[in-house]
């Protein structure tokens, strides 16, 4: 039986990472996944191609993104990129249609103002490619395509997955004993949960529509439906979600981004989180460079230090976010399917009872 | 001796007609208003007719075809109605005590409906959810504490933010505001000789209230409804918070849904349900344009004479001013309580746990955060220029419409005021076509910010400046145009003047609303022009309750002191305009 892990403590291993000395700190590939075909760059190429794109960065002076992770997690990005290449950042913090939204109208009325962005909808980035309003960072980040874990690379959204926040249950400490845990997603469908369950709706957004799609997909109709009935409340995002789990509104809140009641018991809330590694997945966020940027080359080595330098650890700090590269990338990871989520959208919504 | 005569002597029933400098620019202003006003609505209406290929109906059938619409719209009206209806009640009464009995506790009570506005409808919301949730509410915990004593335990309840009652009682709150600034600002300026005549005549109070004050101030009245169903309809947050547990479908969600839930945004619908929109908010627009063309309605003369307040018994008096103060508490003081309750605490817990106050969560939020204080100045200086910039314009286009009536000036009036019936998110974005790219190139500044904050609350400034105006009699105008004075003259010495209570009310309101503004901000804003309301929407989508209670609360203290400023200045400039004309 698989037990229930409570921390992150708990560490999974992957595969052993090469690192390049000519870049310093980096991650190299995933050997399970499997990485360097022939005909890859060497790691001298890759330096040297490294070290023209600073200094055309450092040319440049300047670089603006548009991205998810919080704040205060994005001020250290910017404030490590600044010491290590001199170059300031200016960080625009956007989620989910507000940052496509943002991104589409600037590349419509040719004012595009971000250099780089983190995103985590393959809808916009199949748009955004279609529609010529990105460039392909597969091409233009130094050793991204080779040396990044093939699983986590999409040839066709030119994206490779750089952070995962993983999905988690919430659980009021207060109102659910230990021994009453669940001990997997299984267990939400339960009667003994009715009415104790909060959740968000999943007409709230893409990836709450590709959350509930992906334990259909694992778990059937007849669980959704259940679990669906345990509803005691929808929520329109996570935090009111969060919040309430905090005030003792239900017993569980699922499911919920790890961070978020991570968050809440640091503040001192009665509430903790549960992550279930027999069936695991998270909402996945991509770096994009964005066509006609005023400082393409400072973007693309931002993209860079997210993805291979200090920025990566910075990004992958917080409780239940990690990265394909990370040592503690959960084995059993399940890619989210935001294809098939839109594919039954009618059918999720009508379990859902929404 | 003839030609003499016939050059003084006016054409009956129409003032000379003189097509001075003023009247020439004050024309071209309110075109040009118009047509910042409506451009970027224009782009957004071209979307919905035109496709790539030509003309098309497609997006408006789509939008009639979207599910469950006639329910929306029935579900939106109902609430929007009720609510117009209770704030009406209310604010009216509020006004009418203050103006027309001796209840009135000086400023305090001028702010008291005034208060809600002062917290963003989010914030407000969440303030309710944080005292009225079934089960984690404080102030439900208390109750049951409460109830308890008696021998009645409940596992939840019993009030609940989530329910029918709870949206209709959160959105009356927001209503108030507008049905007492509009009805107040309309009895202050009111002649009071009516009234006087009427006692004279041995009609009592009550008969005088229904048959002179009521319908001599018809056009506040009818402003204050315009006002509230088109508040009604834009409210989005306070809907979004409190409706999903009871399934209320409300149009105005229903558009942030699919222009911010979904990807790509279905805009091309938000549209088409805006203009649904248009037709109710319209439709509003023209019966008050007719109630306003009736002319049977009070004026403020060029004596200014104060009403006669009505002596109420001490009993009386102390039962008004109770009522007052425990609406206030009721309607904003727990709100914000709540709010403030999380923010010290750090989360949201019905057990308060007061050895764990600290200002954790103020400090991360507001005192040490950079950005939230240069985006509280941008808000500052935002809220300021817009009003301001927006009150005097509004007062020029309502003047020239009282004046000079034309097709070209009424038109100008009319684009004015139609953003009022589409979604501020809507037109956001259809600022972001007309501005932000070339040859503008403005976006992420203040200026497009600005920009848009005219285009979506000038509509509430013209409403304010339309009763202002409304209430200055023609004989005034006619008085200034036989003494020879311009009309640029006149609208700054004579109309300005008499104007400026309702517009300083006006003002008011225009800044809170700006100030607090969340629909353009959060296409809009950025960090290279951060705004406070940005940051409460940003707080709630991926911060903490605590977080944003903080920011909140901040909004409310700004907002507070500029309200009671503006407040105190239209008061004393109404006193000196008495106190002048009875000298003379």
């Amino acid at each position: 039986m698989i037990g229930v892990r409570r921390t992150v403590g708990a560490c999974v291993a992957v595969a052993a990472l090469t690192l390049s000395a000519c870049a310093g700190e980096e991650a190299g590939g995933n050997e399970a996944a499997g990485t360097a075909e022939e005909g890859a760059e060497t790691p001298e190429e890759a330096g040297n191609e490294l070290d023209e794109l600073v200094e055309a960065a450092t040319e440049e002076g300047s670089v603006v993104i548009y991205a998810t992770p919080a704040e205060p997690v994005l001020a250290a990005v910017a404030e490590g990129f600044e010491e290590e290449y001199g170059i300031p950042v200016e960080f625009i913090r956007l989620v989910g249609n507000d940052l496509t939204t943002r991104l589409s109208s600037e590349a419509d009325t040719d004012s595009v103002y971000a250099d780089v962005f983190i995103s985590g909808n393959p809808a916009f980035m199949t748009d955004a490619i279609e529609s010529g309003w990105v460039r392909n960072p597969l091409e233009e980040i130094p050793g991204l395509a080779d040396e990044w874990p093939s699983d986590f690379i999409d040839e066709e959204l030119n994206s490779a997955v750089l952070q995962v926040d993983l999905m988690a249950v919430g659980y009021h400490t207060d109102h659910v004993e230990e021994s009453e845990l669940p001990a997997s997603w299984a267990d939400l469908a339960d009667d003994r949960w009715d009415g104790q369950i909060l959740a968000a709706e999943a007409s709230a957004g893409e990836t709450m529509l590709m959350n509930y799609y992906m334990l259909y997909r694992e778990y059937g109709e007849d669980f959704l439906r259940d679990y669906a009935s345990n509803i005691a409340q929808g929520f329109p995002s996570m935090v009111p979600m969060t919040e309430s789990l905090n005030a003792g509104e239900g017993h569980l809140a699922a499911p919920v981004g790890a961070i978020l009641p991570w968050n809440a018991n640091a503040s001192g809330a009665p509430v903790d989180t549960l992550i279930f590694d027999d069936y695991i997945w998270g909402a996945e966020a991509s770096v994009g460079l964005t066509e006609g940027s005023p400082n393409p080359n400072a973007g693309a080595l931002l993209a860079h230090y997210m993805y291979f330098g200090g920025g990566h650890d910075i990004l992958t700090e917080p409780f239940g976010t990690t990265s394909p590269v990370s040592e503690d990338f959960p084995s059993g990871y399940e890619r989210a399917d935001f294809d098939g989520a839109r594919e039954n959208r009618d059918l999720i919504l009508e379990l859902m009872g929404e | 001796m003839g030609a003499v005569q016939n050059a003084f002597q006016p054409k009956a029933g129409t003032l000379r007609k003189r097509r001075d400098w003023w009247t020439r620019s004050s024309g071209l202003l309110a075109g040009l208003l118009a047509l910042l006003v409506a451009y970027p609505l224009v782009r957004v209406v071209v979307r919905l007719f035109w496709a790539d290929e030509g003309p098309t109906l497609e997006p408006l059938r789509a939008t009639l075809a979207l599910p469950d619409l006639g329910l929306t719209l029935a579900t939106t009206l109902g609430v929007v109605g009720g609510s117009a209806l209770i704030g009406l009640v209310i604010g009216g009464g509020f006004a009418w005590l203050n103006e027309r009995t001796d209840a009135r506790l000086g400023v305090v009570t001028d702010l008291l409906p005034l208060v809600p506005f002062l917290l963003p409808p989010v914030a407000g919301a969440v303030g309710w959810v944080l005292l009225f949730s079934p089960r984690g509410g404080v102030a439900n915990g208390f109750l049951r504490d409460f109830l308890g004593f008696f021998g009645i335990n409940l596992v939840e309840g019993p009030l609940n933010a989530y329910s029918w009652y709870g949206i209709l009682l959160a959105y009356s709150i927001y209503q108030v505001p507008y049905a007492y600034l509009m009805i107040s600002s309309g009895l202050r300026n009111l002649d009071p000789s009516l009234e006087q005549q009427a006692r004279l005549s041995g009609a009592s109070d009550f008969t005088v209230a229904r048959t002179v004050t009521l319908p001599a101030i018809a056009p506040s009245v009818g402003a204050s409804v315009l006002l509230m169903v088109w508040s009604g309809f834009a409210l989005f947050s306070l809907p979004q918070i409190l409706g999903s547990p009871t399934d209320a479908d409300i149009l105005a969600v229903r558009i942030v849904q699919l222009l911010s839930f979904s990807y790509p945004p279905q805009t091309d619908a938000a549209v088409g349900l805006s203009f649904i929109m248009v037709a109710i908010v319209g439709g509003v627009y023209l019966l008050q344009r007719r109630v306003l063309s009736r002319g049977r309605h009070a004026t403020a003369s060029g004596k200014g004479v104060r009403a006669q307040r009505l002596t109420l018994s001490r009993r009386g008096r102390r039962l008004a001013r109770s009522g007052m103060v425990i609406y206030l508490v009721l309607s904003t003081g727990l709100p914000i309580t709540g709010l403030l309750l999380v923010s010290f605490q750090g989360y949201w817990s019905p057990d308060i746990d007061w050895s764990n106050m600290s200002l954790a969560a103020w400090q991360s939020a507001v005192l040490d955060n950079s950005a939230t204080r240069r985006a509280l100045i941008n808000s500052l200086q935002l809220g300021v220029a817009g009003a301001t910039l927006g009150t005097l314009l509004a007062a020029i286009v309502a003047v020239l419409v009282a004046r000079r009536p034309t097709r070209p000036v009424l038109l100008a009036d009319a684009s004015v005021k139609l953003p009022s019936a589409v979604s501020g998110l809507v037109l956001a974005v259809g600022i972001v076509f007309a501005f932000a790219g070339p040859p503008f190139r403005l976006g992420g500044t203040l200026t497009i910010l600005l920009i848009a904050y005219l285009v979506l609350y000038m509509p509430q400034a013209s409403i304010a400046a339309d009763a202002a105006a409304g209430q200055i009699g023609n004989e005034l105008s006619e008085a200034s145009a036989v003494s020879g004075i311009g009309n640029g003259s006149a609208f700054w010495r004579i109309y300005l003047p008499l104007m400026l209570p309702g517009l300083l009310a006006g003002w008011a309101l225009l800044f809170v609303r700006v100030f607090g503004d969340l629909a353009a901000s959060a296409i809009l804003a950025g960090s290279r022009n951060p705004v406070i309301g940005f940051r409460v929407m940003e707080a709630f989508s991926n911060g903490s309750y605590a977080t944003l209670s903080a920011i909140a609360a901040t909004i409310v203290v700004v907002s507070c002191i500029v309200v009671a400023l503006s407040t105190a200045l239209a008061r004393y400039v109404g006193r000196r305009q008495s106190s002048t004309a009875k000298k003379k």
